[in-house]
């Protein structure tokens, strides 16, 4: 920076949230910006502010002098302006233009109308101006606009040495002259250095739909629209223009510090302050959850969160939440608290969260702290038929001009980056499709950027080189912005004063431009409404329960620390099971044994990749054989670690460890903790990493041990799981397994009806019921309701049956299904033309329902019924076909094996035997072991064996190595196959394809969990012919 | 009637190269069929219908499908062959694998009852819906009762099976070998100047300007090969602008061709082919025309031209979408279309731009050159290997008055062009 060049300020910046135009970061424009000296820089992306937190974010962390000011271009046809903040209210007078102009757009765009413009809607903002077209229209619109911006508008120039810049600018001067308007520099900076060229046109080549080689005079004919060195834009504007700059930028002072968030204040009753209603909530709650008196340990959590919570003023917060979730009580509405929350006393009581502060060891830091000066963050589970309720509930009661939803940026990634780039270079579709395909994404050790470059550098086309390159560069770039799934921004006043707001793809649904990274960095309040399967699966089977006992049934009732129900888990008895029903989980059950409810909360968050791939299950199984074992370099560290036996699972650990062990101070642990938990937004692990190790080598610890804990830190990475979450996991996880224990028939059938969620087929969750020995009854017209229920099955009294519904059958239309239901009688209809006579149901319901054999017990067999329903005619249903003089023709009954394909056709699953009974009865596994013969004493594994059937699993996580977990299901139960990488590679097509898979490879057993290696596989779809059973891919 | 189908399973399409071009294999099959067979019809992608029942005089079926199967398997190629009581059996009996030429009317019933449904062409919901109703051979399928069948499938697959049974009508689309123009003449004496060539050329010519006139076609393309003894026949080429039928015009453009040929040995026959030949779109008289059109000539200066040099030899110019002043004027082929570019409108900033460019930039002195005005960056073109990077002037240059230069980054200096 040279003293010699005037103090220059660029006002008109764009960055890549300027979708498809601009080609830099907003990070790296303040950094480059701030690196050449300028004084201030305006991010004015176009009709919107969607980049400035990024930004913002960037200039505070490296602590830079440059100002950051806010604003936002618009352009029209015959109007080219840029609109700038100058302080609060101009912020907000801003975000209601943006907001006013893409609320009446579709989505994805914006339209400024001439009425937007008034000088009562943006007196505190400041316009900057590019003339365009003949001097006297141009004379014209500066009147106009001098009107609207009186004393704040300005005549932008801009140079780009482009062929008509010098006549363009002689223009605007001699308008300026005229108008008497004052002049400035401005450059449309669409990127922070000339080597996003290539990258920008790219970006115009994608927006136009064509190639950079025919986009012609779409794209700039220079790369003069880069952040400039000072020298250049003196050389080229003149000091006065310059100076100008720095004149309108001291005259913006807007801080996006400023925004405070303003919390709904009319929840607090008249006459009370909100600390003291909060206060009054809590005592109420403590009664309810405490009935014998709270605990003293607990009293005093509550009066240190409660005198937190109102030093830092969030009471408000706390009130929101509160209220929301006693509605959904009141409706009947399951709900839980989870993540950071249930770290936290005052949210039990309040009935928040479900995790007893008296069960769990809760770190209150974790969610609330001084120094962190930020709202904690709090995410509810709710059932997730119900939750459009709860939504609706937050737009009623707050207004949409309060409530909207928090936005979720989609970026480029793989595919998209490479399609969009490759088409745009002009590659063939195809020849994209194939490179697609043959890199592997998942592959850990050689990311699929790398095998990208490799594949580029063997091509002999320069231009292979630069696509690579492009598409590195392209990567993690926004697209569009797209709404969060349940995280709603709940402002006291008009939303758009904080933020703008545009319309998402939901109709009915608006979207604000900052997501949530955006919004924590800002400090501001976001409730997080979520959905979760498992809360209404768990209600309907209360409420079935209830229903068929005759007498209350509530989550209150199910009795803790039940043994029956540890022990099925024990044996990995847990298909239905929340959270621990994955073949993952299933086989780590009988290794980890838990029988106390902390055991539950360790299962959940040890069985995930980060934890497995940080080392961290064995040492923890072998410590907790013998704890007495396990040393502790000093007492600080045993108080973290003591609980689990030594090993760091959780992340609250992480944090502790790291005050504790490397003396990081609650403010650099916590900022450990972001950087695990934002991963992908380009974190500073690696930093914090080395400041880790050197803090606990400074320490006194040995480098050995310091190495240690890195690593398994490093495996927290993605995956690091606060024990608070696990906890209020755990918690539905035994509520599930004990309805699973206690009540099959009941369970499953809730499960059935909450489809879709969970880790299973409808089809796998019968199979295992009907392990467990309770009778499945079929889809009756005569017997069934719309939703699977509960029977009481004539043969055993100690367990209801399970009669399938209608839901469960393709092609029958639910309304029409249903009017039949309501008019069916007492016992049943006597015959078709009963059913008939109603003229409900059109042909294809017939053909539905007598395809899954529903009309069994009034007709003949399905065949038979189909032909007969087919002949209806429509519209006369009480004429027989009789009538007509058609012969009554008789059809054969379907064989067994037909009578099976139909039930997967109809219903996605059957009630006879499994096709691989049948299969092994008519010969064709020679030599073929069941499931169940698998755990036979008479097999000493390892050894050889073939195994056979259907692919209900294929499952690729991650982390393992390129391997991949397929799980077949026979007449006796289910197999885990491993198939390792280079075999899937050889028989590629085989894996991905087959429906019935034939394996031969070697049995390993280790206690109780067995699983095959394969070493060859047969696809024997074939013999299934027509049959088709969907396997759930998991990746 | 006595249908005959011949099925050849090399010609389906293979599922790793869709969209492989067979249908002409087809139509060659097609045409050698028809020197046997007078009703022929194509069945894409891979079979032929024949009706032998006009033929039964000359040759019995069964002999005619023998010998018919010989041929084409001589020619390589492999046939699965069947007689059929509908064109439509027939061909399901050779999609089987083909049956015995011998086959009576007792064993076709059978083998067609005993097809399963999947073999049958019917379209894949119908034969699932049958399915599902534990119908799966075409037995099951011809054993239903009309009108129950017709009530739950619709007349379509009713229909089906009368096609099936012979029952009803199945016409066909009866195959019609291409149109062409093959003539030859043989000389009385040996030519050995070209000249000589003229007249049985005219000759040749007027025979097709008559079967244009009568067939009302027109062609741009014809073959003249003239033929040596003991040598390989020399092959020429004449093509024509636009669609043409007149002997003169094709005698001039072939006086033109034939005098870029050298001959290399006598001529004892010529012969004159045309394959494509096009209908003929009439042209409106000017009543007022002389006899050399107006509207005519550029056509005609375009056809002798390229019979001249070689189609290869013209090129119109073009205006390119490009910053690059090199790339912007360009040069394409006569004959190619214009690849619309998007981005064609130009900014109108290229007022400082001379018209007269330079073939290539000369180099300069810098010292040489008087700035006026710029500089004008053009930095472009990164994805095909002529990216440029210069800064462009107006300058005086002192002999030559007023110039178009450019600066590149190395600090090198060239004139562009001039300003007339």
């Amino acid at each position: 920076m040279s003293g010699v060049t005037p103090p220059f300020a660029e006002l008109h910046a764009l960055s890549n949230f300027s979708f498809l135009r601009g080609a830099s970061h907003p990070e790296e424009l303040i950094m480059q910006a701030a690196e050449l000296g300028y004084e201030a820089l305006a991010l004015t992306d176009e009709c919107s502010v969607a980049g400035v937190v990024r930004a913002w974010q960037r200039k505070r962390q490296q602590q830079l002098s440059i100002r950051l000011i806010v604003g936002s271009e618009f352009r029209r046809d015959d109007l080219h302006l840029i609109v700038l903040a100058s302080n609060r209210e101009g912020y907000a007078q801003l975000c209601r233009l943006i907001t006013r102009c893409r609320r009446r757009a579709p989505k994805g765009s914006y339209q400024l109308l001439d009425e937007d413009l008034t000088p009562e809607a943006l007196p505190d903002c400041l316009a900057l101006w590019y003339p365009a077209g003949s001097t006297e229209t141009g004379q014209d619109r500066a009147a106009w606009l001098a009107a609207v911006f009186p004393d704040r508008l300005w005549i932008a120039l801009r140079h780009h040495l482009s062929a008509g810049d010098d006549a363009r600018c002689r223009q605007a001067r001699q308008l300026a002259a005229v108008s008497g308007l004052p002049l400035v520099c401005a450059n449309d900076v669409h990127m922070h250095t000339p080597e996003r060229q290539m990258l920008q046109d790219t970006l115009t080549a994608i927006r136009h739909g064509c190639t950079v080689q025919t986009a012609g005079y779409h794209l700039f004919p220079n790369a003069e629209r880069h952040l400039r060195s000072m020298e250049r834009l003196h050389s080229l504007y003149g000091e006065a223009l310059l100076t100008e700059s720095v004149r309108i930028a001291r005259r913006c002072t807007f801080e996006l510090d400023s925004l405070s968030y303003e919390y709904p204040s009319e929840l607090v009753p008249p006459g009370m302050s909100a600390a003291d209603y909060l206060r009054q909530l809590t005592r109420e709650g403590e009664q309810r959850r405490y009935p014998r008196g709270t605990p003293l340990p607990v009293q005093a959590t509550l009066r240190k969160e409660l005198q937190l919570i109102t030093d830092l003023g969030y009471e408000h917060f706390f009130l929101t939440i509160e209220d929301l979730v006693r509605f959904a009580r009141n409706r009947g509405i399951l709900c839980q608290g989870r993540g950071s929350a249930a770290n936290s006393a005052v949210c039990y009581c309040l009935g928040i969260t479900e995790v007893d502060p008296t069960k769990a060891t809760l770190l209150f830091e974790r969610f609330v702290s001084k120094e962190r000066n930020e709202p904690p963050d709090i995410d509810v589970d709710f059932e997730h038929e119900r939750r459009e309720e709860v939504m609706q509930y937050i737009y009623v009661k707050y207004g949409r001009h309060r409530a909207a939803l928090a936005a979720t940026v989609i970026t480029y990634r793989a595919k998209s980056a490479i399609r969009d780039v490759g088409k745009a270079l002009g590659y063939p579709t195809t020849d994209l499709d194939r490179l697609i395909d043959g890199l592997d994404r998942r592959d850990r050790d050689n990311p699929w950027y790398d095998q990208l470059q490799q594949q580029c550098q063997s091509r002999e086309d320069r231009l292979a080189a630069r696509f690579a390159r492009l598409v590195g560069e392209i990567r993690h770039f926004p697209r569009h912005l797209s709404q969060h799934v349940g995280g709603f921004v709940i402002a006291a006043d008009n939303l758009d004063r904080l933020v703008p707001t545009e319309n998402a793809a939901m109709a009915e649904r608006t979207v604000i431009q900052w997501d949530k990274d955006d919004l924590e960095a800002l400090g501001l309040l976001k409730v997080d409404v979520l959905a979760l399967g498992m809360l209404t699966a768990i209600r309907k089977c209360l409420q079935s329960l209830q229903q068929f006992h005759g007498r209350p049934f509530r989550v209150e009732d199910i009795p803790p620390d039940d043994p029956a129900t540890y022990r099925m888990l024990q044996q990995a008895d847990s298909v239905g099971v929340f959270q621990v029903e994955s073949r993952a989980q299933m086989s780590m059950l009988p290794r980890l044994r838990p029988k106390t409810f902390y055991d539950l909360v360790v299962q959940i968050a040890i069985v995930r990749p980060g934890p497995i791939q940080g080392d961290m299950v064995h040492p923890y199984l072998t410590h907790r054989q013998d704890p007495d074992s396990v040393t502790y370099p000093n007492e600080a560290i045993r108080k973290v670690l003591e609980r689990t036996y030594g090993v760091p699972i959780f992340q609250e650990q992480v944090i502790a460890l790291a005050m504790a062990a490397a003396g990081f101070s609650p403010g650099e642990a916590d900022q450990l903790r972001r950087a695990m938990a934002s991963w992908k937004r380009h974190g500073h692990m690696e930093e914090l990493q080395s400041r880790l190790i050197q803090g606990m080598l400074d320490n006194g610890h040995s480098a050995d041990f310091a190495d240690r804990l890195c690593r398994q830190i490093q495996g927290f990475g993605e995956y690091g799981f606060p024990e608070s979450h696990a906890a209020s996991f755990a918690l539905l996880a035994y509520v599930s397994a004990w309805l699973k224990c206690h009540h099959p028939a009941a369970f499953c059938c809730a499960l059935l009806n909450s489809q879709p969620m969970g880790f299973y087929s409808p089809s796998q969750l019968l199979q295992d019921l009907r392990r467990h020995d309770v009778t499945l009854l079929p889809v009756d017209i005569n017997r069934s309701h719309w939703d699977h229920s509960l029977e009481p099955d004539p043969e055993q009294s100690s367990t209801p049956a399970l009669r399938l519904g209608f839901r469960q059958v393709k092609g029958v239309n639910r309304e029409r299904l249903q009017a039949v239901l309501s008019a069916r009688p007492e016992g049943g209809f006597a015959d078709l033309l009963g059913i008939r006579r109603l003229n409900l149901l059109h042909r294809s319901d017939w053909a539905a329902l007598a395809s899954a054999d529903a009309l069994s017990a009034l007709a003949g067999h399905r065949y038979q019924v189909r032909w007969d329903v087919m002949g209806q005619v429509e519209s006369t249903p009480l004429l027989q076909s009789e009538l007509f003089g058609e012969e009554p023709l008789s059809l054969t009954a379907p064989a067994e094996g037909e009578s099976i394909l139909e039930d997967y056709h109809s219903l996605g699953l059957t009630l006879g035997r499994h096709p691989l009974a049948l299969l092994r009865e008519r010969g064709h596994l020679p030599g073929v072991l069941t499931a169940d013969s698998l755990q036979d004493e008479g097999l000493s594994p390892p050894c050889a064996v073939t195994v056979c059937g259907l692919v209900t699993g294929r499952q690729r996580p991650g982390s393992a190595s390129g391997v991949t977990f397929v799980t077949l299901e026979d007449e006796t139960g289910n197999v885990n196959v491993v198939v390792w990488l280079d075999l899937a590679r050889r028989q590629r097509q085989v894996l991905l394809a087959s429906h019935l898979l034939r394996v031969r490879g070697k049995l390993e057993r280790e206690g109780d969990v067995i699983h095959v290696i394969a070493h060859h596989l047969d696809n024997c779809s074939a013999w299934l012919s027509e049959l088709k059973v969907k396997s759930r891919d998991f990746h | 009637m006595i249908w005959l189908y011949l099925h050849f399973p090399a010609l389906q399409p293979d599922p790793d190269h869709p969209g492989e071009q067979r249908g002409r294999l087809l139509e060659r099959l097609a045409l050698r069929a028809y020197r046997r067979v007078a009703h022929v019809a194509l069945q894409p992608p891979a079979g032929l219908v024949l009706e032998a029942g006009s033929m039964w005089r000359l040759e019995t079926p069964e002999r005619l499908q023998q010998s018919l199967c010989h041929d084409l398997q001589a020619l390589g190629v492999s046939v699965q062959a069947s007689r059929g009581q509908s064109p439509l059996a027939a061909r399901l009996l050779a999609e089987a694998g083909g049956q015995p030429p011998d086959l009576t009317a007792e064993q076709q019933q059978e083998r067609l009852a005993a097809l399963p449904l999947q073999a049958c062409g019917l379209d894949e919901a119908s034969r699932i819906a049958l399915a599902r109703l534990g119908l799966r051979t075409c037995a099951d399928l011809l054993a239903l009762p009309t009108a129950a069948l017709g009530r739950r499938f619709g007349t379509e697959l009713l229909h089906w099976r009368e096609r099936l049974l012979g029952r009803s009508a199945d016409p066909q689309d009866w195959f019609t070998p291409p149109a062409f123009f093959d003539q030859h003449q043989e000389l009385n004496e040996d030519i050995e100047h070209l000249q000589g060539v003229r007249f049985p050329l005219a000759r040749l010519l007027q025979a097709l300007e008559d079967y244009c006139q009568q067939t009302q076609q027109a062609t741009d393309e014809l073959a003249l090969r003239l033929h040596h003894r003991e040598r390989p026949p020399t092959d020429l080429s004449l093509g024509s602008a636009v669609p043409e039928t007149r002997a003169s015009a094709w005698e001039e453009l072939a006086r033109l061709h034939l005098e870029r040929v050298t001959l290399y040995a006598p001529v004892t026959a010529i012969s004159l082919r045309c394959r494509c030949l096009q209908p003929r779109t009439a042209q409106s008289a000017d009543l007022t025309r002389s006899a050399a059109t107006t509207t005519d000539e550029p056509h005609r200066l375009l056809g002798r031209l390229q019979a001249r040099l070689g189609r290869q030899a013209l090129y119109r110019s073009a205006l390119r979408a490009d910053y690059r002043p090199d790339q912007r004027n360009g040069w394409v082929p006569a004959h190619g279309r214009s690849i619309r570019t998007r981005g064609m409108t130009a900014p109108d900033d290229s007022t400082g731009h001379p018209l007269w460019l330079l073939a290539q930039p000369q180099p300069v002195q810098r010292q040489r050159l008087q700035l006026l005005s710029g500089p004008e960056r053009i930095q472009t073109g990164w994805w095909d290997l002529r990216g440029i990077k210069r800064d462009y002037y107006r300058a005086r240059l002192l002999e030559h008055g007023l110039a178009w230069v450019f600066e590149r980054p190395d600090g090198q200096w060239f004139v562009a062009g001039y300003f007339s």
